[in-house]
């Protein structure tokens, strides 16, 4: 039998700490992942509705949102180094397109910052509708690729998309229908949405905002052509083909705006602990669906950092810096203390109630305390014992804290 | 079975392991946020699933090239040409003392020592030594030959004991 040697090393390596995801916290992650409406990238993507965004913040949720939505986003491919995509490109682009294709899309290659990229634009309109579907994708230079059995998954860069369409006619006949199905077949091969019409954008604009991995092919081939959209409204039903539009409509339009949160985003996470943040998370205004960004932190923010986020935000979305009592660390501290003394050690024992959970509400900006049965009285006699002014007493039966009762049912 | 109950069933399996892995390669910010992410694409490319092979290799490799892409992206990022300016604000390092505080001086610099490694390093490190994955399962998680794993195994080990030799993370750990 071969004897394998273990030196001081491979001893310390063994013994290195294995940390474990916290439960509340895996649950947290497992159900938002079974909520998810993840299909297979070869099958048609689900539609992303804009008001589930309104629970959710954060790079992952609004990128599992959307991510799917519109297209494969992740293209199995061959792997191939970022210069010599363009020489490829060129040389795959059929005769009869190119001059079309040049006008279509424009890739831009920034040495300085090492990255690619790339922007398409489509427009058309049939008898009812206008449309446009925008493309940006930004590519990192020596791109990312990995090996999964004998095929090549590249995942490099984002990209974002924006599908706008315009009802041509009266107001008053679109707004009552409910659902709009919307169907894009590009090269044929085509992806149904069906779109509540309470993600009108105004009167009779419908707006598609989505982000993806992969920054150059994300959901638009170099040779596309064109692409056909079919909107079913109501009874009636009409083809719009949009084709590929004039480069000076559409220079320095920038990322999309699912993109552009993004962007802002990790400039957010790059120049500030999230420690001493509070939160950031985006909202939609209930009027219009249009995304609103929070920055909430207990410190004055420095005005430098102000001025860039507004600088890359550029008025796509609204900006509101919000000042709170109390910073992350303040509340990861508090969670982390009450949670030993109350749920480990039971330190605190009530005749009136019992303790169920303690976690920490980040936008509350608060520790919570699940309590049952919940009075005002038993909460005060908390308040009273805890004497601390960053806690919230709750109903620990409230519908929305089922999964937390659940974690404590399990581990006790 | 769903692609959806397998993905919950290689939740409730795997978490743990691909956490851990995240912890060491990224550190404990970024981990939870990657974690998700791992589980977002691999139910995307399930197809891409080789049923005869190990879904926590399989997930573990998808963990790693994320935590590369992650890296590569946040280094280029577009904010940084959209605003044509590095950041005023100097960025803050991946480890949080919060996180590694609890370990003993000598795990601490451990940690921090394997994060001062080269990628491959640092990989087949945490799959190997501290996970200890066989031979075989890194060789598959990293898609490396199993002779590969052995010897790039063999000089990251090497690499670590002469950091720690140096003592070059006692300073870090004392102030932390």
């Amino acid at each position: 039998m071969k004897r394998v040697h273990r030196d001081d090393v491979d001893e310390k390596l063994k013994n290195m700490p294995k940390p474990s995801v916290n439960v509340s916290k895996k649950k947290k992650i497992h159900n938002s992942l079974m909520n998810m409406d993840i299909q297979r990238s070869v099958k048609k993507p689900s539609f992303f509705r804009g008001n589930d965004l309104k629970s959710l913040g954060g790079f992952v949720a609004i990128g599992a949102l959307v991510l799917f939505v519109f297209v494969a986003t992740l293209i199995v491919d061959n792997y191939r180094k970022g210069d010599e995509i363009l020489g490829d490109i060129e040389n795959e682009m059929d005769n009869e397109i190119e001059v079309h294709q040049e006008e279509a899309k424009r890739t831009v290659y920034d040495e300085v910052f090492g990255l690619y990229i790339y922007e398409y634009l489509f427009k058309g309109e049939s008898n009812h509708w206008e449309g446009e579907f925008y493309y940006f994708g930004e590519g990192v230079s020596g791109d990312v690729s990995y090996k999964v059995g004998n095929q090549t998954i590249e995942a490099q860069g984002l990209h974002s998309y924006e599908l706008k369409l315009t009802y041509k006619g009266e107001s008053v006949d679109i707004q009552n229908v409910e659902e709009l199905e919307i169907t894009t077949s590009v090269k044929g091969d085509s992806k149904k949405w069906e779109q509540s019409t309470n993600n009108l954008q105004s009167d009779k604009e419908y707006w598609i905002s989505g982000i993806g991995f992969d920054g150059r092919r994300g959901s638009i081939k170099e040779n596309d052509e064109y692409i056909e959209i079919t909107v079913k409204w109501g009874n009636q039903e009409e083809t719009i083909t949009l084709y590929s539009s004039h480069l000076d409509e559409w220079e320095d339009r920038g990322p999309a705006v699912a993109h552009l949160q993004e962007i802002v985003s990790m400039y957010i996470d790059d120049s500030i602990d999230f420690m001493d943040l509070a939160y950031r998370t985006y909202h939609l205004h209930s009027e219009n669906n249009t995304p609103y960004l929070v920055i909430a932190s207990s410190e004055e923010l420095e005005q430098s950092f102000k001025d860039t986020v507004l600088k890359l935000v550029d008025n796509k979305f609204d900006v509101e810096f919000r000042k709170v009592e109390f910073s992350r660390q303040q509340l990861f501290h508090t969670d982390v203390g009450l949670n030993k003394r109350l749920i480990e050690e039971k330190e605190y024992q009530s005749e009136n109630f019992e303790i169920y959970f303690v976690r920490e509400f980040t936008f509350e900006n608060r520790v919570g305390i699940g309590i049952a049965p919940y009075t005002d009285q038993h909460a005060q006699e908390l308040y009273d014992y805890l004497d601390t002014d960053d806690i919230l007493v709750l109903d620990a039966t409230e519908e929305q804290y089922e999964d937390l009762l659940r974690d404590y049912n399990i581990n006790n | 079975m769903t692609d959806k109950e397998r993905i919950s069933e290689w939740f409730h399996q795997y978490s743990d392991d691909v956490y851990h892995f995240l912890i060491y390669r990224v550190g404990f910010h970024e981990a939870e946020d990657l974690l998700q992410e791992v589980y977002i694409r691999a139910w995307k490319n399930i197809d891409l699933f080789e049923w005869q092979s190990n879904p926590k290799t399989w997930l573990l490799s998808i963990a790693r090239h994320l935590a590369v892409d992650e890296y590569r992206i946040k280094k280029k990022s577009i904010w940084k040409k959209m605003i044509s300016f590095e950041s005023k604000h100097e960025t803050k390092s991946v480890v949080s003392p919060e996180s590694i505080f609890e370990w003993n001086e000598e795990k601490a610099n451990i940690y921090l020592g394997i994060q001062s490694l080269k990628e491959n390093y640092r990989d087949v490190l945490i799959l190997r030594g501290i996970q200890e994955l066989s031979v075989r399962d890194t060789a598959e998680a990293l898609q490396w030959s199993e002779n590969k794993v052995r010897l790039t195994y063999f000089r990251a080990k090497d690499a670590l004991r002469k950091n720690l030799e140096r003592g070059m993370y006692r300073e870090t750990s004392s102030q932390g």
